[in-house]
């Protein structure tokens, strides 16, 4: 297992943020503790992704159905190229085959400190055939990753929905993959407006977000290191909102850590702030366990 | 930040159609949490089965808000449709960058569309003692709006000369007029936008004090989905108001915009 160089291990989730010149502005006003920056998902060719509401909030979970809206891969590569900031890239993968994952991997491998691959978006627009949901098995799940790992050497993320069955296609990977991600988002869900009977989601269905999902996360972090654990590292993206979120999930053996809705509203010195008291909070713990490094707590749970 | 903000069914209590092409509504606050809002903020609206759209709030009364609305596409039709009693959904306030400095005379310059928020402007000078003056450009007479606050004067001009000054409403920024007023308050498309806010500095004004009102393709309206950003700022919620010192350092500003697919376009 080839480890992710990032210091301190936390990211911004997937399509939160990810587009470059974001990252290159909240480092420019003072962003410390955001060891990598994940892109969105790059895939074989334009998507448009769904027309709003692409996102509803009813109070205590979020509903999202962008649909992995992303660039021609030219577009993309333009600002790889024009991208100057310090934080490392992890770059985002989507596609509709094995190669075209792999083709992904290859074009962008340059600008990246690793690969995260997407086989675990569980949105879509009207009409068109889910991509994932024909990825997200194990027979298919192992065909991209071993075509990716065919490609790069660089460490790979392999980002599992908890919606499948993720601790028989984690098993089925760990021989090619560095990294497990626990996970996306839940579900999909439905809410429908009660007075004219319209879903309230242009995509219809959309993905759950947020602290409500968080123990579900939690619990497929436990069981993805139980099964794998020894085998590959694993990222944690589901309702962190507080440094102490962070210890549960690295006690429970992840090692890196992904920020997604807690940034809702938050404006980019807000997001600056959160980030940075973020990882000063984790290590204000660490103190209090008098534990040296976040290292000595990952997986430790486990032999509880 | 409202960050808590979500989607809440709101009755419209009035409504008033300008003309073909412009429309207001008006929506008692406190219903949905607006009771803290500022000119320059906007609101995500929503019509089930139709779409959701970034609506800027064109007035700010104590007890009541409301947007006026352009018709310009599918959406925008179908709102148009609405009338007093009608519900729709709205979300928000958004927009932690926001007009403001109320505190010395404002003179806002206003291009098509872009006078909603500018007349919310307006309402908040009408409650104070310093001088607000407009200057408001659109493509003809059809496409005015004549029903700002009385005490606010207003200078027109239409790119085919039906009403008011025939040209730019750039060309009505003259030296005199902008060593008249200390705060200057801009919405309207880009490229007038950048014109107008580059004469104002050659009459030797700080930019700190000319504040302008971007537009993007947005998505989530809070912040997450990044797609408004412009030069990495994410107008949803660091703008959609920027002082012109801050849009100097946006070098996007006037050149690029992102679409829906997130793909950079020359404007």
């Amino acid at each position: 297992m080839k480890k992710l160089p990032i210091f301190p291990p936390i990211t911004n989730a997937c399509g939160i943020l990810s587009y470059l010149p974001v990252f290159e502005y909240l480092e420019e006003i003072g962003l410390k503790n955001m060891g990598a920056g994940v892109s969105k998902s790059s895939g074989p060719m334009e998507k448009l992704g769904n027309i709003n509401p692409t996102v509803y909030w009813n109070g205590n979970v979020l509903m999202n159905s962008f649909a992995l809206p992303s660039m021609e891969p030219e577009d993309f590569e333009k600002e790889l190229e024009q991208y100057g900031g310090k934080i490392p890239l992890i770059l985002s993968h989507y596609g509709n085959s094995p190669e075209d994952y792999a083709r992904s991997v290859v074009r962008f491998d340059k600008y990246g400190i690793g690969h995260e691959i997407n086989i675990s978006c569980p949105n879509f627009e009207p009409g068109e055939k889910s991509v994932m949901k024909a990825m997200c098995n194990t027979e298919k799940g192992v065909g991209v990753i071993k075509a990716v790992r065919g490609v790069t050497d660089k460490p790979v993320i392999t980002k599992l929905s908890p919606n499948e069955d993720y601790v028989a296609i984690a098993k089925a990977v760990a021989q090619y993959t560095d990294y497990i991600g626990c996970g996306n988002t839940i579900g999909p869900g439905l809410e429908i407006d009660p007075y004219s009977g319209y879903p309230i989601l242009t995509g219809k269905f959309g993905g759950l977000s947020g602290d409500a999902i968080r123990p579900i996360t939690m619990k497929m972090v436990h069981e993805i290191y139980q099964a794998v654990g020894d085998e590959v590292g694993i990222v944690a993206s589901g309702g962190i909102s507080k440094s102490e979120h962070i210890i549960s999930y690295a006690r429970l053996g992840a090692s890196i850590f992904q920020i997604g809705t807690v940034l809702r509203g938050k404006n980019s010195k807000e997001t600056v702030e959160f980030f940075n008291d973020l990882w000063d909070g984790v290590e204000n713990i660490l103190k209090e366990l008098k534990k040296k490094s976040i290292n000595e707590i990952i997986g430790e749970n486990h032999v509880k | 930040m409202s960050n808590k903000a979500y989607g809440k069914r709101i009755k419209i209590k009035e409504t008033i159609l300008h003309n073909p092409y412009y429309k207001t509504f008006i929506f008692n606050s406190g219903i949905g949490g607006f009771d803290f809002h500022f000119p320059g903020q906007f609101v995500m609206v929503h019509l089930p089965g139709v779409g959701e759209k970034p609506i800027s709030i064109s007035s700010s009364e104590i007890g009541q808000f409301s947007i006026t609305v352009e018709k310009k596409g599918p959406f925008t039709e179908e709102l148009f449709k609405l009338v007093k009693e009608d519900s729709l959904y709205v979300r928000g306030p958004y927009g932690d960058g926001h007009f403001g400095h109320l505190h010395q005379p404002g003179l806002g310059i206003a291009g098509g569309c872009g006078i909603a928020p500018i007349l919310a402007v307006a309402n908040s000078f009408a409650g104070c003692h310093n001088s607000f003056r407009i200057l408001y450009g659109a493509k003809d007479k059809h496409h005015l709006l004549f029903d700002g606050p009385e005490e606010t004067e207003v200078q027109y001009a239409t790119d085919d000369g039906s009403f008011g000054y025939h040209g730019f409403i750039t060309d009505l920024i003259t030296k005199e007029l902008v060593e008249e007023y200390d705060q200057f308050f801009v919405c309207g498309p880009e490229k007038m936008m950048k014109t107008t806010a580059e004469k104002i500095v050659e009459y030797g004004v700080d930019p700190k004090k000319i504040e302008l009102s971007l537009e993007r393709y947005m998505k989530c309206g809070e912040g997450i989905c990044g797609s408004c950003e412009v030069s990495g700022r994410r107008i949803c919620v660091d703008g959609p108001v920027f002082n012109y010192d801050e849009i100097l350092k946006m070098p996007d500003f006037g050149n690029y915009k992102r679409d829906r697919s997130g793909a950079k376009a020359k404007i």
